[in-house]
């Protein structure tokens, strides 16, 4: 650790802060461990304080920018999330209480910009697609399992909404 | 007309050994492990023990016993746990989220799902993670310790069995 003259008043001491640029281009990892992508860019306001990062997901994917509120660790070696990113849940399998496959995860409705989800859409071949309330679900895992009280609308492609 | 029976019970809230055989198995995680293959049953006390899993092409089947099953549903068996051998293949984080390496082994404490040390391969080396490093398991395996630590640990673990062994 490089010494320093110091200048301070109340800020903790300099040995347990993270260097931010050395964050650039570290892995971001959600809370069950999944890559998320690399920081790009790491934002503060005008008030000096750390608002959030930009992450890249690889080149044809865009980009995401993660509120610092969903920081679990920050690390100079990466950053791990307090949460799964709702983007993980697309193409999952969503599973009723009594196993039956019901299709994949192709769209995700949110609170504002949260990661709160609201509802699920879900696709699946010969069935049209459908909307999950988020109070219906009953796990997010490797799949979605609903809860027992949902009741799956029994709507094939060639019948009208 | 309903089928004659002399079980001296009410079996219309049972299952069948058809209503198991073939149904997906799905762990607590959500994840498909496999298709019921076979159903055990105790030769003297004539209970249920457990079930076999066909795991796919290749891969070797998985006994399960039934305290590792939460219920047998309309379209699948659904677990209470995860299966420990499912995370081989899985990353492997330090505290820090450095990236250690990746699962390929699992040694579980007897014939439990009770993980008891992990293997992961990393840079050409192979670590061991005793139980009690790992913090939790989702996507990947989180660790309690720092990868420095690890190597620290693995590295005083082979110095005492070289010791022990001489």
């Amino acid at each position: 650790m490089k010494e320093y003259i110091k200048i301070v008043t109340k800020e903790g001491p300099v040995e347990s802060t993270i260097d931010v640029g050395n964050l650039i281009n570290k892995r971001v990892v959600s809370l069950k461990g999944f890559v998320v992508g690399r920081v790009k860019k790491v934002k503060i306001n005008t008030k000096l304080f750390l608002e959030g990062i930009v992450v890249s997901r690889g080149i044809f994917r865009k980009k995401l920018y993660l509120g610092s509120s969903y920081f679990g660790k920050l690390s100079e070696e990466a950053i791990i999330l307090s949460v799964d990113p709702f983007l993980l849940y697309n193409g999952m399998k969503v599973l009723t209480n009594e196993g039956e496959i019901m299709g994949k995860v192709k769209d995700i409705t949110r609170k504002t910009n949260t990661n709160d989800i609201e509802e699920l859409v879900v696709k699946a071949r010969f069935r049209k697609r459908f909307n999950v309330n988020a109070e219906f679900i009953k796990s997010i895992g490797s799949s979605i399992i609903l809860k027992s009280n949902y009741s799956a609308p029994k709507k094939y492609f060639w019948q009208r909404s | 007309m309903p089928p004659k029976s002399i079980s001296g019970k009410d079996l219309n809230e049972a299952v069948t050994s058809d209503d198991i055989l073939g149904k997906d198995v799905i762990d607590l995680d959500g994840k498909f492990i496999g298709v019921t293959e076979k159903v055990f049953i105790h030769p003297n006390s004539l209970d249920f023990i457990g079930i076999e899993v066909d795991k796919g092409f290749l891969r070797k089947e998985l006994s399960i016993g039934k305290d590792y099953i939460e219920r047998i549903a309309k379209n699948a068996v659904f677990l209470n746990v995860r299966v420990a051998f499912e995370i081989r293949g899985m990353d492997v984080f330090s505290s820090l989220g450095e990236k250690i390496g990746k699962v390929y082994d699992v040694e579980l404490v007897g014939n439990k799902n009770e993980i008891k040390l992990i293997h992961v391969k990393t840079e050409g080396k192979e670590l061991v993670v005793p139980k009690g490093f790992v913090d939790r398991i989702g996507h990947g395996v989180f660790l309690n310790i720092r990868k420095n630590e690890l190597e620290i640990y693995n590295e005083s673990e082979k110095t005492t069995s070289q010791k022990t062994e001489k």
